[in-house]
């Protein structure tokens, strides 16, 4: 599975940024208003009432103090606000290099780059684990991981203890008592395991290359391309003929592929749009990848029979490709040269054409899919065909699928370095562990998906955590409603009423539920090894684009967070 | 005495109590530990490593059996319960480094792949399933049930996945080279073998691509890898699939010495020669080796099977024993003869032993091999649209009252031909013998067969007649098989035991007789051989007619 293949919006993206942003911004705001003014105005107002009740003398100038005090809230807080920006924009790069050059001094010192050793022992015994396999997505996913893996811990490690170590050794001291800003000391330290990070993860990659191209086996290095797809977007006709929204489900487990029937008027359509038939090389390359699924036995022998026909939007021609049989989970490549000659079914006659001025206009172009075998199925979705422009270099997707480890990375270190701003190293770890791996973990991600695409007014399935719990207890199926089957009360109004607070109650919980899942970083978009080692290209707009806007999008808030809590943290408590 | 007792009790103790004492020792060490000097400490410390290094190396010492050292308490209790890594099976150091690596979180990293490889058969991602499931053997080498679920998964539901013939076998073979793994890495796991010979007999063998797979157990599809030879992995020796199932069957057998598995299983090596020789024969191959296929079938099933010793509530028996055999026993246990039979019985007929027996006995005999070959080839011809009547043979007792009837002299002339001739004869050849017209042959047949002293069948019903005759009269023989068709005796009743395949095989001989007498416009006769086959079994017709009209592409609603 490829996952996105439509290029990222970037606008709605920052839209969503901005919202969660200024609404989490908008409620520090709030909260710190309110807790500031509580300070000032709640011990004010505890006097006042003592000395109403216990004769002591009223607080002088109750009036003035009481105004001032409802005023510092909103005062103080912007003033911190504006310093703190102020502190931001008079960030000095010469101290900000200069801290940057400490830290990375420091991470030499603490022996960050003993994780090449463990990465070379790794490489010198990877060969252990890969007997004479054929498939070069294993080799590409390894040394992915072998060096992502160990370089999460080191930044883990770099980022969440620097700081802390630096205040219980009293370090930090020769630093602040400087004239340095506290934005200058967070933004150094972040260059600095940055530097670090890049230049560990650029010596392991070009490592890496050189194994994945020595140990890929002699017949399988042909594998080692990056395809250059060009996507259409994806609908279904029904077996009438009629537009329909998904394809056929034939019972499948996992729906990501819609399923046309054989020897009906069932067609996938896939829509190009914009292409720039230069780029073609005169000829149109169709590859394809779609799932068979029988629903008799059919000719074992054969596999299933498919066709493309090639629409020009504009006139409606049609021109038919020869038909093929289908290779599952294989290659399917179709070459149609760009001068070409086939059977025209309406004049019933050959015709030749240019293909480029007969199926394409102006720059848009339609596919049309059909399954042969009657009473068979063929699935397909979205990613599963897409046009063929010339190979881009390995070795560049290569570097350009190690932008996005790199750029997880980065973002780990941003993190870590937030965290400890205001905590010690071994909360910060696990703070930091925490915030990587929610989105990553399985479990996790199933509850995250539901809870992403539930639509308004619809249910999740099997409720919020008390009804699941409810369920669990009583073993009651996540299908069934519950009113129809418990009856804690044995009176129906009772009932209804608890299960309405239940459902109330966990539509809050989801809510904040909801709410995390838009916080917490989404570290699927840094999977660019998953193109890779399918052997497609790793493009800008599908694949790195995200991964940058996402890094960059948690820059500000933390760099916020983690000057403030720098800025608020007492040095001198070890 | 009481001192003999005492040196052997400290004796056994003996090591249990070093421990203890060596426990309380290093307790009172702590206490006192507080009190010491920091030099004195780490002396103290040191001490006790070596004082507990000295037991350690003195009871785990390793064996080297090839040297004659049976090594330390450890490792002779490790090797006496096949504990250690090397008595279970090959050692992997792949598989024993990532455990130590792991450091005691391989229940969680097992658990996590787990997960992952469901993930990936859901999603269909093939290559990182096949990788996830090796990296779980990987952490959990000696979990039988790993082996067992994962071998079958990839040779069973994997392989389905696929479109191409040729994946799906490439997913079979997977299947059973992990399995195979499965038993390299557990010697003792019996359960193991068996999996792989119900993937190279059963999953090979009688799938839906069993022709294919068949052919690719010999000849690998991928003929650029395998140099047109077999993959040498599942099939080292060339052989035919159930052969080498047989093999892992009686691997199987021998791994389990203690006789866990139930008496079903313990018959599949001679189940295995069954399958080959009737699939062989499923092949159209009626030569003497298929013939000499049911001969083994036929020992292995008695001589081997037959004579494994079950251990029932009535002591160890085998199924072979016959009732003399048994009275003997029944003696020398002085047990009731009859709690003896009842037993023997009633795993006979678990096993459908009887049965097997009958049947092997009776398809290793040359003529039920040619009748087999007469049916197929019929069946062959039908398919070939090969039915019309185009020879002419007597009717029953035509040729023997020959000169009591009242004939013409051409039509004389033409029955002594016909009768003179031990086959049936085409027209053609009755006109080159006659030397008449071939229309005014053709008149004379047409008025002898109106007068029902000639019939004109197709070649395709001759051979099924034949092979059909031949079946009934082995039937008869073969009373064990419950299909002879005559009243039986109450002891040749009593080992009745039916095989539904085995009649409905006889009932797809007897459909296309008939079937050829439908498209003739002939009528049914009122006998014909295995009919008592045909009334007794009528639950069966209306699944084999299916199968019938789906083998001949023919519409379900003639059924």
């Amino acid at each position: 599975m490829i996952p996105n293949i439509q290029p990222y919006d970037l606008m709605t993206g920052i839209k969503h940024w901005a919202t969660v942003v200024g609404t989490l911004t908008g409620v520090f705001f709030v909260l710190a208003v309110i807790l500031v003014t509580i300070s000032r105005v709640v011990p004010l107002l505890w006097n006042a009432l003592l000395a109403l009740f216990t004769g002591r003398p009223f607080p002088e100038k109750f009036g003035e103090r009481l105004v001032e005090g409802l005023l510092a809230g909103p005062v103080n807080v912007t003033k911190g606000v504006w310093n703190g920006l102020l502190d931001f924009a008079l960030m000095s790069p010469r101290r900000v290099w200069a801290l940057t050059v400490l830290t990375i001094r420091e991470s030499l010192r603490r022996k960050a780059f003993s994780v090449l050793v463990i990465f070379a022992v790794l490489m010198m015994f990877a060969g252990w684990f890969f007997a004479g396999g054929d498939d070069v997505k294993v080799y590409i996913s390894f040394v992915f991981r072998v060096i992502s893996w160990p370089m999460l811990i080191l930044v883990l490690l770099l980022s969440c203890w620097g700081l802390p170590r630096d205040i219980k050794d009293r370090s930090l001291h020769t630093v602040v008592t400087k004239p340095t800003r506290k934005s200058e000391i967070v933004v150094g330290r972040l260059l600095g395991y940055s530097a670090v990070t890049t230049a560990a993860v650029a010596l392991m990659a070009v490592v890496g290359y050189i194994w994945i191209v020595r140990q890929t086996p002699e017949d399988a290095r042909s594998q080692l391309i990056a395809r250059v797809p060009i996507y259409g977007t994806l609908t279904y006709l029904d077996r009438e003929g009629n537009f329909a929204e998904k394809g056929v489900n034939v019972g499948d487990e996992w729906d990501y592929r819609g399923f046309i029937e054989g020897g009906t008027r069932s067609r996938a359509i896939w829509e190009f749009k914009n292409i720039d038939t230069r780029r073609l090389n005169d000829q149109l390359v169709i590859e394809s990848n779609f799932e068979a699924k029988r629903m008799h036995k059919g000719d074992i022998g054969k596999t299933l029979l498919m066709q493309y026909t090639l629409i020009n939007p504009k006139s409606g021609d049609r021109i038919d490709v020869p038909q093929t049989h289908i290779s599952e989970f294989g290659e399917n490549i179709t070459t149609v040269p760009r001068q070409f000659t086939f059977y025209d079914r309406d004049t019933k006659q050959n015709r030749t054409v240019d293909l480029f001025d007969a199926a394409i206009a102006d720059g848009n172009m339609k596919i049309e899919v059909r399954c042969l075998n009657v009473g068979q199925f063929l699935g397909m979705a979205e990613a599963d065909l897409f046009l063929r422009t010339p190979n881009a270099p390995f070795w560049f997707a290569y570097v350009k699928g190690f932008a996005g480890t790199l750029l997880m990375l980065l973002l780990v270190i941003l993190f870590g370095v937030t965290a400890s701003c205001f905590t010690k190293g071994p909360v910060a770890t696990i703070a930091t562990c925490v915030f990587v791996l929610v989105r990553q973990l399985r479990p996790f991600q199933e509850i995250f998906e539901r809870i992403l695409n539930q639509k308004p007014g619809e249910e999740i399935l099997g409720g919020g955590p008390i009804e699941a719990t409810i369920r669990v207890y009583t073993h009651l199926n996540p299908q069934v409603p519950m009113h129809d089957h418990l009856s804690p009360t044995g009176s129906e109004s009772v009932d209804f009423l608890i299960f309405k607070v239940v459902k109330q109650i966990d539509g809050v919980i989801i809510e904040g539920l909801r709410l995390a899942v838009n916080v917490l970083p989404d570290f699927t978009q840094f999977y660019t090894e998953t193109r890779l080692a399918n052997g497609f290209d790793v493009s800008w707009d599908t694949t790195l684009l995200p991964a940058v806007t996402l890094t960059l999008a948690y820059i500000i808030p933390c760099l916020l967070i983690a000057y403030y809590s720098l800025k608020n943290r007492e040095l001198e408590a070890k | 005495m009481i001192l003999a007792d005492m040196t052997g009790l400290v004796q056994d103790y003996l090591f249990d109590g070093l421990i203890l004492v060596g426990l309380i020792a290093i307790l009172v060490v702590i206490i006192f530990l507080d009190h010491l000097k920091s030099r004195q400490r780490k002396l103290a410390y040191l001490g006790m490593m070596v004082a507990l290094t000295i037991p350690i190396i003195y009871l785990g010492m390793p064996s080297t059996p090839s040297e004659g050292q049976e090594g330390g308490e450890l490792a002779q209790l490790r090797t006496e319960y096949k504990l250690g890594e090397s008595t279970l099976g090959d050692v992997d150091p792949a598989s024993s480094t990532m455990n130590l690596v792991l450091l005691g979180f391989r229940g969680i990293a097992a658990s996590m792949l787990w997960l992952d490889a469901k993930h990936y058969q859901k999603t269909k991602d093939w290559t990182n399933l096949n990788e996830t499931v090796k990296s779980i053997i990987q952490l959990q080498p000696h979990f039988k049930e790993v082996w067992s679920f994962q071998g079958w998964n990839l040779a069973f539901n994997v392989s389905v996945e696929m479109d191409a013939v040729e994946d799906r076998f490439f997913w079979v073979k997977e299947g059973a080279k992990f399995c195979q793994d499965g038993t390299r890495r557990n010697r003792d796991a019996h359960k193991i073998y068996w999996d792989v010979g119900r993937i190279k007999g059963f999953k090979i063998g009688q799938s839906d691509e069993w022709e294919y797979y068949r052919k690719f157990f010999v000849i690998d599809p991928d003929v650029e890898r395998f140099n047109g030879g077999p993959d040498r992995e599942i099939n080292p020796d060339e052989l035919d699939n159930y052969l080498e199932a047989k093999r892992w069957f009686q691997r199987h057998n021998d791994t389990d010495v203690h006789k866990r598995a139930s008496v079903n299983r313990r018959s599949y090596p001679a189940r295995a020669q069954f399958d080959y020789a009737s699939t062989r024969q499923r092949e159209g191959k009626f030569d003497e080796t298929t013939r000499l296929g049911w001969e083994q079938a036929y020992e292995d099933w008695t001589q081997k099977f037959g004579q494994e010793r079950f251990m029932t509530n009535a002591g160890e028996l085998f199924l072979e024993a016959t009732d003399g055999e048994l009275e003997v026993m029944a003696k020398e246990r002085k047990v009731d003869v009859e709690v003896l039979k009842n037993r023997r019985d009633s795993y006979r007929q678990t096993c459908n032993y009887n049965f097997w027996k009958a049947a092997a006995k009776m398809e290793s005999r040359p003529e039920i091999t040619q009748a087999h070959k007469n049916i197929f080839e019929a069946k062959h011809l039908y398919k070939q649209g090969k039915t019309s009547p185009s020879l002419v043979r007597p009717a029953v007792d035509f040729c023997s009252r020959l000169d009591d009837l009242t004939l013409t002299n051409d039509q004389h002339a033409i029955a002594k031909i016909i009768c003179a001739s031990q086959e049936p004869l085409s027209r053609q050849e009755i006109v080159k013998k006659s030397g008449m017209t071939s229309t005014a042959t053709n008149k004379v047949i047409a008025e002898l067969e109106e007068d029902n002293h000639v019939q004109r069948v197709s070649k395709a019903q001759l051979l099924l007649e034949s092979g059909m005759l031949t079946f009934e009269r082995q039937l008869q023989n073969a009373p064990e098989l419950g299909l002879s068709g005559r009243v039986l005796t109450d002891d040749e009743a009593e080992l009745v035991n039916k095989d539904r395949d085995h009649i409905e095989a006889l009932l797809e001989a007897i459909l296309y007789w008939r079937s050829i007498h439908e498209l003739n416009g002939r009528e049914i006769p009122k006998t014909y051989p295995l009919k008592s086959v045909w009334d007794s079994s009528q639950e069966l017709v209306r699944n084999v007619k299916r199968q019938f009209y789906r083998e001949n592409g023919m519409a379900a609603e003639s059924e």
